[in-house]
């Protein structure tokens, strides 16, 4: 646990940054990873595959197959090292009662948890219902149902100078990675 | 610990750097053109890689076993990054022993696949007539340079696309008429659209359809192989005037089959003139 790291007051917005960019850096390199194994192995069953989420309607199916692999990723990121790229951007850490890391399994569960009641799937409009049920549940109780469910302590790092211009960077880097992705995807 | 830690990312680091190596500079092709057989080269290059990834994948399994000679249970985050960039270098493997599987059947089954020539007919007329195969551009080139074609006329049911389209740009350079009196279908195509002018037969027959791998048609290789083909194919056949409506029928005609046009079709479309 980092010195001066405080468990209050709440940063949802700080939290909702880091979950943002989470999803979508290891939501990328777990597609990259996906598409390298797939077109390594079967190369026109892959070429059908990714051929079929260019088609209209399937940015749908692509976000929620995105947030699936990225939450499944982050959590494991998270649990073997109680922070993420988007976490230690925003100045956030995961840990159990006792301060220690929760560990892999424990990692993906909590952010498949989060993936299905916080993110509702990532279906747009769903998620949009369940992202304010999660914030008002955070805002009132000064914790979110997934971490309440299993003690887990979320803690942030001071507001400062230094963590505003931090969370510029994330802001940034987020909106990089999404234009990235998207000229990676046409060409 | 941390110690540890360096020399396990240094292994995974190394590793990366030399299988990304092997792949690149074996494939390159400078080093393509000192060696006698692809096919030697393609095979040494999936050994080495193999050698690569099972030494370094080993020596980073070294560092997770325990006094007791048990494999540790405790995973940090670079076991986590390692094991998941070793699976993607041992999917590449697995895609490298498929390609040489296919390069090689491929290889093999042209062996077999010499095609017809073709020969002198007339004055300055010459006729293909069978498959084109391995040999078949080289004898038009041949016969070209020894007796000057001026008409190519063409019976054949198709063949080897990339041959095809070889003859199809030596056609076209040397203005050379082509002319069908009765089928030409597949690949044949490819060569007939590409003369300084198309004589058809009225009643003579186009032939169109899906390509198809020569070898292990079935395989994920062979469907893809068969995919490119077809995709050069139609692309070509569109850039020499086939109008879409035939080329989406020819799309949805696979390859053991054919959707024929005939040649007073290809007159009616400007594409041909009709034999005096």
């Amino acid at each position: 646990m980092p010195a001066g790291w405080l468990a209050t007051p709440i940063t949802p917005w700080r939290r909702f940054g880091a979950r943002l960019l989470d999803l979508s850096f290891f939501g990328a390199l777990g597609f990259f990873i996906i598409g390298f194994i797939y077109y390594a192995i079967a190369p026109y069953s892959a070429d059908k595959f990714f051929s079929f989420l260019e088609q209209p309607g399937a940015p749908i199916i692509d976000a929620i197959m995105t947030a699936f692999v990225g939450s499944i990723i982050t959590g494991a990121v998270i649990g073997l090292s109680g922070s993420s790229l988007g976490k230690a951007i925003f100045g956030i850490v995961v840990v159990n009662k006792h301060g220690n890391k929760i560990g892999l399994a424990d990692g993906i569960k909590r952010d498949l948890a989060v993936y299905l009641r916080g993110l509702g799937l990532g279906i747009p409009i769903v998620s949009l219902v369940t992202i304010y049920t999660a914030f008002r549940t955070l805002k009132d109780t000064g914790e979110t149902s997934w971490d309440a469910e299993n003690e887990y302590q979320v803690w942030h790092r001071p507001n400062g100078q230094a963590q505003y211009v931090l969370n510029v960077i994330g802001i940034v880097l987020y909106f990089v990675i999404l234009v990235g992705v998207s000229v990676f995807g046409a060409l | 610990m941390p110690e540890k830690k360096a020399r396990k990312f240094l292994i995974v680091f190394s590793a990366a750097i030399l299988m990304i190596g092997t792949v690149w500079f074996l494939s390159g092709d400078w080093f393509a053109g000192q060696s006698e057989s692809y096919l030697k080269l393609d095979l040494f290059k999936t050994a080495i890689y193999w050698i690569v990834l099972l030494t370094s994948s080993s020596a980073y399994l070294l560092h997770k076993i325990d006094a007791s000679g048990a494999f540790e249970e405790k995973i940090d985050i670079i076991d986590f990054f390692s094991g998941l960039t070793f699976v993607c270098f041992f999917a590449l493997g697995i895609g490298l022993i498929f390609d040489f599987s296919f390069e090689y059947t491929q290889s093999k089954a042209l062996e077999d696949y010499e095609g017809s020539h073709v020969t002198l007919g007339g004055d300055n007329r010459g006729s293909l007539i069978g498959p084109i195969g391995t040999s078949t551009f080289i004898s038009l080139v041949s016969v070209h340079d020894s007796y000057g074609l001026e008409v190519l006329e063409l019976d054949s049911q198709g063949g080897l696309i990339e041959d095809a389209l070889e003859m199809a740009e030596f056609v076209e350079t040397n203005r050379i008429f082509t002319a069908v009196t009765g089928e030409c279908a597949s690949a044949c195509v490819l060569i007939a659209i590409s003369g300084k002018k198309l004589f058809v037969k009225a009643n003579a027959q186009f032939g169109f359809h899906n390509a198809s791998s020569i070898s292990q048609t079935q395989s994920e290789r062979g469907k893809l192989s068969s995919k490119l083909g077809s995709e050069t194919m139609f692309d070509f056949l569109k850039s020499k005037g086939i109008p879409d409506a035939i080329l989406k029928r020819a799309k949805n005609t696979p390859a053991d089959a054919m959707f024929y046009v005939s040649g007073a079709d290809l007159i009616s479309l400007g594409l041909a003139e009709r034999i005096p």
